[in-house]
């Protein structure tokens, strides 16, 4: 059955490289872009709130600083891209041990709210720290993703150059997750999840686990948001806002937590369909605000958990005393 | 002088910080839920007053009372609709369910009112208290007033009212409560019914000091959370005392040192209890 798989995967490599060719048009490429930055970001946020349990909302803030990082250096120094990555990576992962340390303290609810303050002080840090931020004037003019490599240069200057970059960025990400999820360390943190009593009661660190979880999925987010302050030439405040952690929020919850499949649906159903659609943004939040609150009431574990619960029900055929018997 | 001035400031500001997590600590209490949708309560109040007040033209305390009233019916329908489907789920699928409903609301409001910010002043709110150099609006004086009555009927009604001494025995005994026979869902219910009339109070004294916005609650829910977190989680008393600390604290940083910070305020001084007494300023130590 391996080469059945084989060819599976080959077919979806082959259409999402052709993909930009396929579609044509500059605005639709421009929305798969943004749908592949939120598939990556709906997996490493699902990597704390999926498979760790913890409802984190400063996933943004290490988004967003990861994207000053990158804008500053590109504009200050003229870095090239590899080091804007790896100097995103490197704050936000030491922005998440700062943010993790005291956070780690509380627990539910007000682990969501500590984590909410962190990401509300960093917006209220990027508007008002001018000198360095220009803050609500944003940082415009950031180089794009580029390549350097003795005096042969290349750089991302069409949208689908900057398809392909974030291709690869989200199939990184995803590499990253699922080696995780199918790791020792990934049974760890769903046993955490599930019983965090027991976990700690069979000797596992557990809050050394979940700081690496959320450690891991702040370096993920803060390399997409290097990319992101290329792809889009500037960085504003608002990158930091609270609108991408409630996008994030409905993404899993209504796609699915803890599974692969649920993220990347719910990153295509959530935002590339209303761009496909084109309602206008106070209608579509309206839709958004009820599709939620029917879901948390309808289909708690998220779509694709339902979906497959019914197909495993359908394929084990009716159940002994859930159907009268014939005769 | 100033500091006098601010310190008034602070108290009305703080008693509006008070009336809304006031509510946010009693539904937690009674049924270990948040709502993240409180701070939309008091914008949908604030516009029901706006409705009832300038476009109805209504007498004002006609108006303060019906925003109440109908603020009652409000918090009770949320509680039927929205929060009775998810009361046996999970706490984060309750939480998710409430950002919808603060989605839903805020963006309801932007389709039918716009995001241009509404005003709805009265003849209290444009005049001023003169003392020598102090100037204080007497909207603000009637805040810190009918905040302190309404805070003296609560505290009657969960102290002397049957259906009150329930909701402090659900708070502290769910199942016993079951076991003698207590509806907890009603309870549930009187509690939102409560949250919702104390923020439409709050929504009748405060908006004529400020802009109705869509977006006005978002802040607020977060302040009135930090407040409730400060108090020790489900203390009703401990976030009121928490909300009139921080309405001072923030009168004073926008004094001595800048408005631009004093939203990052409340999150400060949250974090620094919170490193300090995990628990809360007022509270047991419990796990929640």
């Amino acid at each position: 059955m391996r080469w059945h798989r084989l060819v599976v995967w080959l077919l979806i490599a082959a259409v999402l490289a052709l993909w930009p060719l396929y579609v044509g048009s500059p605005y639709l490429v421009g929305v798969s872009i943004t749908v592949l930055i939120y598939i990556a970001l709906a997996l490493s946020f699902d990597l704390v709130v999926g498979r760790t349990g913890l409802l984190s909302f400063a996933h943004p803030g290490f988004f967003g600083i990861g994207a000053y990082t990158a804008a500053l250096l590109g504009l200050h120094l003229g870095s090239p891209f590899p080091l804007r990555l790896g100097a995103a990576v490197v704050t936000a992962v030491l922005a998440s041990i700062i943010i993790g340390v005291p956070s780690f303290r509380l627990s539910y609810h007000s682990f969501a709210m500590g984590t909410l303050g962190f990401a509300f002080i960093a917006q209220i840090i990027a508007l008002n720290w001018i000198p360095v931020t220009r803050g609500p004037l944003c940082l415009p003019g950031v180089p794009p993703v580029d390549l350097r490599m003795g005096s042969w240069t290349w750089s991302a200057t069409t949208l689908s150059e900057n398809y392909y970059v974030v291709l690869i960025l989200a199939t990184i990400t995803l590499w990253i997750v699922v080696r995780v999820a199918h790791s020792r360390i990934g049974r760890t943190l769903m046993a955490i999840r599930d019983d965090e009593t027991l976990a700690k009661a069979v000797g596992v660190p557990v809050l050394r686990y979940k700081m690496l979880a959320f450690v891991t999925g702040a370096g993920v987010a803060g390399s997409l948001g290097s990319f992101f302050a290329s792809y889009a030439s500037a960085v504003c405040p608002t990158e930091l806002g609270i609108a991408y952690s409630v996008n994030l929020i409905i993404i899993l919850f209504l796609g699915g937590r803890g599974t692969l499949a649920g993220p990347i649906l719910g990153a295509i159903l959530f935002t590339g369909l209303p761009e496909f659609l084109r309602m206008a943004e106070a209608w579509r939040l309206v839709v958004y605000g009820l599709l939620i609150i029917l879901a948390s009431a309808l289909v708690p574990e998220g779509i694709i958990t339902w979906a497959f619960e019914m197909w495993q029900k359908r394929r084990e055929g009716p159940q002994l005393g859930s159907a009268p018997l014939a005769n | 002088m100033v500091i006098l001035a601010q310190l008034i400031n602070g108290l009305a500001t703080g008693g509006l910080y008070a009336l809304v997590a006031a509510g946010i600590a009693m539904i937690f209490g009674v049924s270990e839920l948040v709502n993240w949708a409180h701070g939309e309560f008091l914008m949908i109040a604030s516009y029901l007053f706006f409705a009832l007040y300038v476009l109805a033209r209504l007498p004002y305390p006609i108006a303060g009372l019906c925003t109440m009233l109908l603020m009652l019916a409000f918090g009770a329908l949320f509680q039927m609709i929205v929060i009775r489907p998810v009361v046996h789920r999970p706490w984060q699928t309750q939480l998710v369910a409430t950002l919808g409903a603060s989605i839903f609301l805020i963006n309801s409001a932007i389709v039918v009112f716009g995001t241009f910010p509404r005003r709805a002043a009265t003849p209290l709110s444009m005049q001023n208290l003169t003392i020598g150099s102090l100037s204080i609006s007497y909207q603000r004086l009637l805040l810190i007033g009918l905040t302190l009555f309404a805070f003296f009927v609560l505290h009657m009604f969960i102290h002397r009212a049957k259906l009150g001494k329930a909701m402090r025995a659900v708070s502290q005994n769910r199942d016993a409560c079951v076991a003698v026979g207590i509806d907890i869902q009603l309870i549930v219910l009187t509690a939102f019914a409560i949250g919702g009339s104390l923020v439409g109070l709050a929504a009748a004294l405060y908006a004529p000091l400020g802009n109705i916005t869509p977006l006005m609650g978002i802040p607020l829910t977060f302040k009135a959370f930090a407040v409730v977190i400060m108090g020790g989680f489900g203390s009703v008393n401990g976030a009121v005392a928490s909300a009139v600390i921080l309405g001072v604290v923030e009168a004073f940083t926008i004094q001595f040192l800048s408005s631009a910070y004093v939203d990052a305020m409340s999150f400060l001084m949250m974090l620094t209890v919170l490193v300090w007494r995990p628990f809360g300023l007022f509270g047991r130590q419990v796990g929640i």
